[in-house]
C-alpha cells in the first residue's frame, strides 16, 4: 500500500519548512524508499524553489520525482501550529503532503494514488476532514475509501 | 461555451491533476462543457479527441514546461495561463478566457 498508518502524522510540531524537509527525507529513508537523506531534502528544494508547492486553504504539497528515491511514498503531517510556507493566499500551512516518486520506473498504481489524493484536495469535503479528523486510524480509512483510480491511462 | 484544456507541471505529480480538477469543476458549476487534458507523471491522461477539439470554442493551456501534441490546436483561440492560478482561481480564469473569447467573437 501506498498510504499506511506508518506515514500519517498528526498534531506534529515544526518550526519551519526547513524541519518538515528534514523530517520528510528522514522519514523516506528509515521507511527505505531511499538511501540518501540529504540528496532527498536537496530534492523537495530543488522543486520548492521553482515555485512554492503551497496552495490556498493552508495545505502544501512538497513533492520531489527524483533518481534518489526508489520506491513512491506519500507522508501525511498536519501540524499543531501552523507555518509560514509562502502560499499562494498567503495564509500559514497547516496540512502536508509530502510526495517522492522514482524518476523512472514508478508503479503505475503509485502514481495513479498519488494522482487522485492530489484531486481530491481541490475538494472541499475532503480538505474539511483532513482538518476535522481526531487520530490517525480514521484518517486513514477516510483516506483509502477516497482514493478513485481512473482506468483511462 | 465549449472548453477542452490541458494541464502539465513540472513534475506532473500535484499541480496537474489539482489544476485539472478545479478547472473541471469551476467550468461545470459555471455552465460550461469542459474537459482537460492531464500531461503528468503518468503521461497523457483523459485525453483531448480531434472531436473534442473540433467542438471547442478554446483550448486553454495551463503548463510550466512545452505541452506534448500541441500542433493539434493549430487554428483554434489558445490560451495560455499559470497553472497555480488554475488551482486555486479556476473560476477567475475560466471567467476572463471566456470574457476574453466572447469579446473576440463580437467583434
Amino acid at each position: 500500500m501506498l498510504i499506511t498508518r506508518d506515514n500519517i502524522f498528526l498534531n506534529k510540531t515544526f518550526r519551519d519548512k526547513r524541519e518538515i524537509f528534514c523530517f520528510l527525507a528522514t522519514h523516506a529513508v528509515a521507511q527505505g524508499w531511499a538511501e540518501d537523506a540529504n540528496k532527498i531534502e536537496a530534492d523537495l528544494w530543488a522543486r520548492e524553489n521553482q515555485y512554492s508547492t503551497g496552495f490556498e486553504s493552508q495545505i502544501a504539497i512538497p513533492h520531489a520525482k527524483t533518481a534518489n528515491v526508489s520506491h513512491a511514498g506519500v507522508i501525511f503531517i498536519r501540524l499543531q501550529n501552523p507555518i509560514d510556507w509562502e502560499s499562494l493566499d498567503d495564509l500559514p500551512v497547516q496540512i502536508i503532503f509530502g510526495l517522492l516518486v522514482p524518476e523512472s520506473g514508478a508503479k503505475l498504481l503509485h502514481l495513479q494514488i498519488i494522482n487522485s489524493l492530489a484531486s481530491q484536495i481541490v475538494d472541499d469535503e475532503f480538505r474539511a476532514r483532513l482538518f476535522a479528523v481526531n487520530d490517525e486510524d480514521e484518517l486513514f480509512q477516510y483516506m483509502k475509501s477516497r482514493i478513485a483510480i481512473e482506468e483511462e491511462v | 461555451m465549449n472548453i477542452v484544456g490541458v494541464t502539465s507541471c513540472i513534475a506532473g505529480l500535484a499541480h496537474t491533476p489539482m489544476a485539472a480538477k478545479s478547472l473541471e469543476k469551476e467550468g461545470g458549476r459555471l455552465g460550461h462543457q469542459i474537459k482537460i487534458e492531464q500531461q503528468g507523471a503518468m503521461g497523457i491522461m483523459n485525453r483531448i479527441t480531434d472531436d473534442d477539439i473540433q467542438a471547442a470554442d478554446f483550448v486553454l493551456i495551463a503548463a510550466d514546461r512545452t505541452i506534448e501534441e500541441e500542433e493539434r490546436f493549430a487554428g483554434k483561440v489558445i490560451i495560455r495561463v499559470k497553472i497555480g492560478q488554475c488551482v486555486s482561481h479556476a473560476s477567475d480564469v475560466i471567467t476572463k478566457c471566456v470574457s476574453a473569447v466572447e469579446a473576440r467573437l463580437n467583434k
